[in-house]
């Protein structure tokens, strides 16, 4: 599988020609895609359409540029570049064609900047700006749309969608799902679920991948900010947070610029700054979700081995990704049963968090409010099953993405970067290295095959880096030999590379297969910071990876059967994994549901 | 160049799939455009973005009593539009569409040629002329009740 | 395959067909035929002929283009010439009967002339040799009838037909003569002999040389060269290739393209056969729209005929080309006109246009070299190719070769479907071929090219038809509709509906289109009423200068949508309000400052009125009057009171006695 990945820049040749652009000379590879290469080169050029990596649709219209000898203006974004061009990105008959489709844009969208909560992040803002618009040109919107709330996860406001497609791009030609479309044509067109159906009912598995690259407001995480204050305000309340891994090595960006640290450089750990944040806003206590991926290791591993021995269900696929669970369910029901029972890192946190901590701090679980910060929306969707949670309450109540984390400490006036680090509260709060690096494609791959060569041997792996499944193509395999026995691993990211391998059948050839919905894993989340507008996709991601990496390496313990704060859980508590406990709190099931069944069954308007 | 290379044809087109529903039934079911979707290999979503797209296809099945509003000059300056809202909020439907329990189905038209009871519109085979958005409620209310 | 052979065309076995065994009717029975009533026609003469027992063969041929008089008949008896009639209906049917069949006597108020017997398409010198002067048709005395035509001396050829005699008829020549579901027919008139002629005497290279020669422009609007669009395809890599006919002809207003469809498939079969030889195609497409059924049903046909004759399919006339078309059925989308949103729906996608590079014959219908071609291009392959491109060369202007087919409506006399070789100027195909302007109005613009193009003013009536000349005057060639409009059409409103009907048919991916057609629409509402309506909502312009200021708006805002579109839906969708704001700048201000509209039709600027020397008392508009703004006494004059008066033009409408006045 050597699909041209978001990753990759699309430049395949390798002939370089001299172009000219605003007078000065370039070198730049033949054939190339001009936006890319003036971009690259520095050249401001604007547009709301474009997704680094994908073929340019010239949808938005504000890429224009001039290029000598041709009497229209081109949109750089599906020029190639020629030996010989000479391009004008700034001229004013650039500008002003710009301006124009900007303010046709701005015409219909609703004033409502002072009230989004894109607002100072948003594409179309920043170019307005940039444009020096400072009048509305059309007063009357000709688009009026109702707002879609109805998903735990995401949250959507036609009114506010310029068109530019990206959504739609990510989730067909980036994820393959296709649960988006565009609607009707001319100025009704909307992008829609099937039958504009409520998003919440529709064969979207939430990975948050269109939130991601949405340029306005229009298509957004559903914004739990409001529901923490409120249970922080609450005096009944006993608010505790988890913070995901890849959390810790994302937040930087948000907040390295007040400490001067520049965003090139491979991101620090930023958890127990994140920590000393959530205490500073009146959080009783913060744990760590690396501590329940090394549970997770332990009941995943052991399941595995279980199953491997008796070459059950193989192969086993991980369920710690919500998206890609709901993928399974909606998609390839019956490959249901090939998922580990294992609840997610996220789900086992809360479990234990409202019994075993509950227990031990002496408060009812009634009173726990558990907030979870992850880099995902469907960490959202996955904490409202009714499948997660006990006694008619959810495990996790709230759960924020890493954009809500830094919204909710703006709210609070609190720099996190300038705060001294706290440790993560006893005793969940201690983890490995194993657990660091879930949070990148390969690394629940890897802590399973570091605790399962143990279970399997008795030995710990030496060395502990299982090379051949790090790294980011969709696909990487490895057959791992334990005490020769061969253990055939696959490792995908991103959905579409899930659904090759799953529907050519190709899957069945292995014994473990890890799959993250996101392209370059949850370091790369639906509900992550934003990478810079014009920056090459992919790359803010394997630096955050890169981070994850840096940490397990740090770590004195980095092997999940290791970590003293499970073994302690285990002694008081869960008994061993697989256990009748463990089952009842750690292991779940799953609601294999055909997606076109789904969605043709939802209540037709016309009865 | 000695055979006819058929195209690249693994699946059928989606258009020509929901030409057959839509001859079948009068417009598209939303089972059928599932099933359809299946048939061709693509999501609900490309489907219905297909059907969507183009003037062909209906997408709601016409009501019982299908609700023409006239849009012409004289409704509209003697409040035809107002009508159009209050039957919107009434019927919970846009133009085009029929409500859930298929009594209704709202639609605009150019002119009801009764210009001369404006505002109009026609419930059915019923035409109401000088109709006020108050009294919408009370008409719809006869049809409700006859089922 | 011996079949095949056996009726295989050579150039040598076209036997014009001059006799008939037993008396032919062939009636007109194309969409518009029809909509007059052909079938009733047929009813008729089937119940005549059945009770006079006499044996005769009747037939559904396509359209002449003489709308005028529809339905025509052509009746051929044996051992006489085939005489044209129309417009024939139920009653005059059977007086044709009676009249000409039994008696053997021409009715000359119904006849429109000799219909040549099936011979090639003139050449230029052919044409001046005229067996009777326009003079003489239109001096001699009419006789009594409703079809204005004199029979003189002989009987006049229809060709000579004034509305006839300055066409040239090459995409035309079968239409309305031909059993457009005989092959055997198409045949006779020198079909497929292109095709043979490129099989057996032409390599792939030769027979894109001879279209290039021919000089040969695309017909769907832009001009491409057609031979160096069939040499990209055939250079391009790749394999499979594909050929499309374009046949989702949408303009409002334009048919030239069903009728040669309905009129004469094999035709277009025979130009894309061609065209596949000559790109080394093995397969092809027609993208036909839904609303013409009647086309699809003779294409269906003519495709299952060809393929039972060898002439689609496996081993063409035996050759080791093989080639075959599917029909694909449009689902109403007026973008699927543009190459690339067709290609898309051929696929079975939204009907979206994607930018150019890379262009169809690189990367066309599944990714694959595609020639895509309208009907009336393939049209002019197969003579093209049988008679050689420097024929057709010598035909039209030095840019601008062949002839063009228009659909010529509107305000002239005579409508209908036309074809004049180019470089024929407006004024006379108006003026000659149309007749001039119905009730003696007076010429004010014609439009040409609908949505996507543009209206020209009396003093640009004499700009040749050819591409060039009429993209410079603002107007295009566009697929062929051509619209005469008389003083009492308003230039605005004309623009305003174009722009509503582009306005509904934007695909909507692109932003000028899909939010500056519809704010440009807005924007036309606001001149074509009075300051204020709609409760200002769409504008806060209420003064004379305020509102003046809209037309520059207009003006920028249609330059923007023109330059900076992705498609050419976009690209060209102002230009129906740009050159008319070109021409008829006037007209537009005294719409935006004046507030009135000197043409009558824009209901909201006029005042009403009524004169009480014509009015007769009814109260018809009283009754009428959706506002109550007429008072008066039965018996006695009526009035309106402008001030309660809300402009619906209602009582213009039904007063019967043209009381009511509206300026």
């Amino acid at each position: 599988m050597s699909e041209t990945s978001l990753h990759a820049n699309g430049v395949t040749s390798v002939s370089m020609v001299t172009i000219k652009v605003n007078g000065q000379v370039l070198r730049a590879p033949e054939g190339a895609n001009l936006l890319t290469v003036l971009r690259q080169a520095g050249f401001s050029v604007p547009s709301l359409c474009y997704l680094e990596g994908l073929p340019g649709i010239g949808a938005c219209r504000l890429c224009l540029v001039e290029i000598a000898g041709v009497p229209k203006l081109q949109t750089a974004c599906t020029t190639a570049v020629r030996d010989g061009m000479e391009i004008y990105t700034n001229s004013a008959r650039v500008r002003e064609a710009r301006r124009e489709v900007l303010q046709l844009l701005l015409g219909d969208h609703p004033n409502e900047c002072l009230f989004c909560q894109r607002s100072g992040d948003c594409e179309l803002q920043a170019l307005a700006a940039e444009y020096g618009v400072r009048q509305k040109q059309y007063e009357e919107m000709l688009r009026h749309f109702e707002p879609d709330l109805s998903s735990p996860a995401l949250a959507y406001d036609p009114e506010k969608c310029v068109l530019c497609q990206r959504c739609v791009r990510v989730c067909s030609e980036v994820q393959e799902v296709n649960a988006i479309s565009l609607v009707r044509r001319g100025i009704k067109t909307k992008v829609s679920p099937p039958f504009e159906m409520p998003w919440a009912e529709s064969g979207c598995t939430f990975c948050g991948q269109c939130t991601v690259v949405c340029p306005t407001g229009a298509l957004t995480e559903h914004d739990d900010t409001a529901r923490v204050w409120q249970a922080l305000n609450d005096p009944d309340r006993y608010v505790v947070a988890q913070i995901a891994p890849a959390v810790r090595v994302t937040m930087g960006e948000a907040w390295a610029d007040s400490r001067g640290v520049s965003r090139d450089e491979i991101p620090e750990d930023f958890s127990e700054r994140i920590v000393a944040g959530l205490k500073a806003l009146g959080f009783r206590a913060v744990f760590d979700t690396q501590f329940s991926a090394d549970l997770t290791i332990m009941e995943e591993t052991h399941e595995f081995v279980e199953r491997f021995k008796r070459g059950e269900r193989l192969p086993i696929f991980t369920s710690c990704c919500p998206a890609w669970v709901r993928f399974v369910e909606l998609y390839f029901p019956e490959q249901v049963e090939h998922l580990s029972s294992c609840k997610s890192p996220q789900g086992m946190l809360g479990a234990l968090l409202k019994t075993y901590y509950a227990q031990k701090i002496g408060v009812d679980p009634a009173r726990i409010t558990v907030v979870s910060i992850m880099p995902c929306t469907a960490k959202k969707f996955e904490a409202s099953r009714p499948e997660l949670g006990r006694d008619g309450r959810p495990d996790v109540d709230i759960v924020l993405t890493s954009r809500e984390l830094e919204r909710l400490m703006a709210q609070a006036g609190i720099d996190p970067g300038k705060l001294e680090p706290q440790p993560f509260d006893s005793p969940l709060g201690e983890s490995t290295g194993a657990g660091a690096i879930f949070g990148a494609s390969g690394g629940v791959a890897e802590a399973a095959l570091r605790t399962a060569y143990y279970l399997v041997s008795g030995k710990d792996p030496a060395p502990l880096e299982f090379e051949a499944v790090r790294g980011w193509d969709n696909l990487r395999t490895a057959t791992i030999t334990i005490d020769g026995t061969a253990v055939r691993c696959a490792v995908v990211s991103g959905l579409a590379g899930a659904r090759r391998l799953l529907e050519s059948g190709e899957y069945k050839q292995y014994d473990f297969v890890e799959v993250m919905a996101c392209p370059g894993g949850c370091v790369d989340g639906g509900g992550q910071l934003r990478p810079e507008v014009k920056a090459a996709r992919g790359l803010h991601a394997q630096k955050r990876a890169a981070g994850l990496y840096a940490i397990d390496q740090k770590k004195e313990i980095r092997l999940s059967h290791r970590n003293p704060a499970i073994q302690k859980v285990y002694a008081e508590f869960l008994g061993e994994p697989g256990s009748s406990t463990a089952h009842h709190l750690l292991h779940t099931h799953y609601q294999p549901q055909d997606a076109y069944e789904l969605v043709a069954a939802t209540r037709e308007k016309e009865g | 160049m000695a055979t006819v290379v058929s195209p690249v044809k693994t699946r059928p087109s989606i258009i020509v799939l929901l030409q057959e529903v839509q001859e079948r039934y009068g417009y598209l079911p939303r089972e059928e455009v599932a099933r359809c979707a299946r048939a061709a290999g693509i999501s609900v979503a490309q489907a219905y973005g297909v059907a969507s797209f183009y003037n062909f296809f209906k997408l709601s099945k016409p009501g019982k009593y299908p609700i023409r509003v006239c849009t012409g000059t004289a409704c509209h300056v003697q409040g035809g539009q107002g009508l159009l809202e209050r039957l919107r909020s009434e019927l919970g439907i846009e133009p085009g569409e029929t409500t859930p329990d298929g009594l209704f189905s709202l639609e605009t038209v150019a002119c009801l040629g009764a210009c001369s009871m404006s505002p109009a519109m026609v419930v059915g085979d019923d035409v109401y002329g000088r109709v006020t958005p108050r009294e919408i409620p009370r008409i719809l209310a006869r049809y409700r009740r006859r089922g | 395959m011996a079949q095949v052979l056996q009726i295989r065309p050579t150039a040598q076995q076209h036997r014009p067909r001059k006799v008939v065994a037993q008396p032919h009717f062939l009636v007109g029975a194309g969409t518009c035929g029809l909509a007059a009533g052909a079938e009733k026609v047929i009813q008729v003469l089937e119940a005549e002929l059945a009770i006079r027992g006499t044996p005769a063969v009747i037939k559904r041929v396509g359209c002449m283009g003489m709308c005028k008089w529809e339905v025509m008949v052509d009746v051929w008896l044996p051992g006489r010439p085939r005489l044209s009639f129309g417009p024939v209906n139920e009653k005059n049917a059977k007086r044709l009967l009676h009249e000409y069949l039994d008696n053997g006597v021409v009715p000359g108020d119904m006849l429109l002339g000799v219909t040549p017997g099936y011979e090639e398409p003139p050449s230029l010198e052919e044409m001046e040799g005229r067996s009777i002067t326009e003079e003489e048709w239109l001096t001699a005395p009419i006789q009594p009838g409703p079809n204005e035509l004199p029979v003189v001396g002989r009987l006049p050829l229809l060709k000579d037909h004034p509305m006839m005699r300055h066409q040239l008829r090459i995409v035309l020549q079968n239409c309305g003569l031909i059993d457009p579901e005989s092959l055997e027919e198409y045949l006779e008139r020198g079909g497929y002999a292109g095709l043979q002629r490129a099989l057996f005497e032409l390599s792939p290279e030769q027979v894109i040389e001879e279209v290039t020669i021919s000089g040969l422009r695309g017909r769907g609007g832009a001009g491409f060269p057609t031979g160096k669009k069939w040499a990209l395809a055939r250079q391009a890599k790749g394999s499979p290739k594909y050929v499309i006919c374009n046949a989702d002809e949408g303009d409002p207003g334009a048919f030239m393209d069903r009728s040669v469809l309905e009129g004469d498939p094999f035709r277009i079969l025979e130009g894309m056969t061609i065209s596949a030889y000559a790109i080394g195609a093995s397969f092809g497409f027609i993208y036909v729209r839904a609303e013409y059924p009647l086309a699809v049903e003779r294409l269906r046909k003519a495709i299952e005929s060809a393929r039972e004759h060898g002439l689609l399919g496996e081993n063409i006339l035996g050759t080791s080309f093989s080639f075959d078309i599917e029909l694909k059925i449009g689902a109403g989308a007026f973008v699927c006109g543009e190459e690339t949103a067709l290609i898309a729906s051929v696929e079975g996608k939204r009907g979206m246009p994607r930018p150019r590079p890379p262009y169809p014959a690189e990367r066309g219908v599944f990714g694959c070299p595609t020639n895509i071609n309208n009907v009336e291009t393939y049209a002019n392959i197969p003579d093209i190719v049988k008679r050689g491109g420097k024929w057709f060369a010598s035909i039209g202007t030095e840019k601008s070769k062949g002839t063009k087919v228009f659909a010529l409506s509107g305000k002239v006399r005579w409508s209908g479907l036309i074809e004049v070789p180019m470089g024929t100027s407006i004024r006379d195909i108006v003026f000659k071929i149309g007749g001039g302007i119905e009730g003696d109005r007076k010429f004010k613009a014609v439009q040409m090219g609908g949505p996507s193009g543009g209206c020209l003013p009396e003093a640009l009536l004499d700009t040749p038809v050819d591409y060039d000349s009429l993209v410079a005057a603002g107007a295009i060639m566009g697929s062929g509709g051509m619209v005469v409009m008389d003083d009492t059409t308003c230039m605005v409103d004309v623009a305003r509906f174009f722009l509503n009907f582009t306005r509904e048919e934007s695909c909507g991916q692109c932003t000028p289109c899909r939010e500056g057609i519809a704010r440009l629409y807005n924007l036309l509402e606001e001149i074509t009423h009075r300051p204020g309506w709609n409760g200002g909502r769409l504008g806060a312009a209420k003064t004379a200068e305020e509102r003046a200021a809209l037309l520059e708006e207009i003006e920028r805002l249609g330059r923007t949508i023109r330059d900076t579109s992705l498609c050419g839906l976009g690209q060209t969708a102002p230009s129906p309000v740009l050159s008319t704001l070109r021409y008829f700048r006037d007209e537009y201000m005294t719409h935006a400052v004046e507030a009135r509209c000197p043409a009558g039709r824009c209901s909201d600027l006029l005042t009403y009125s009524i004169d009480e020397a014509l009015c007769q008392g009814c109260a018809q508009c009283a009754r009428s009057c959706p506002s109550g703004a007429i008072g008066g006494e039965k018996g006695k004059k009526y009035h309106i009171n402008p001030d309660v008066c809300i402009r619906c033009a209602l009582c213009l409408r039904v007063c019967n006695f043209g009381a009511v006045k509206a300026v």
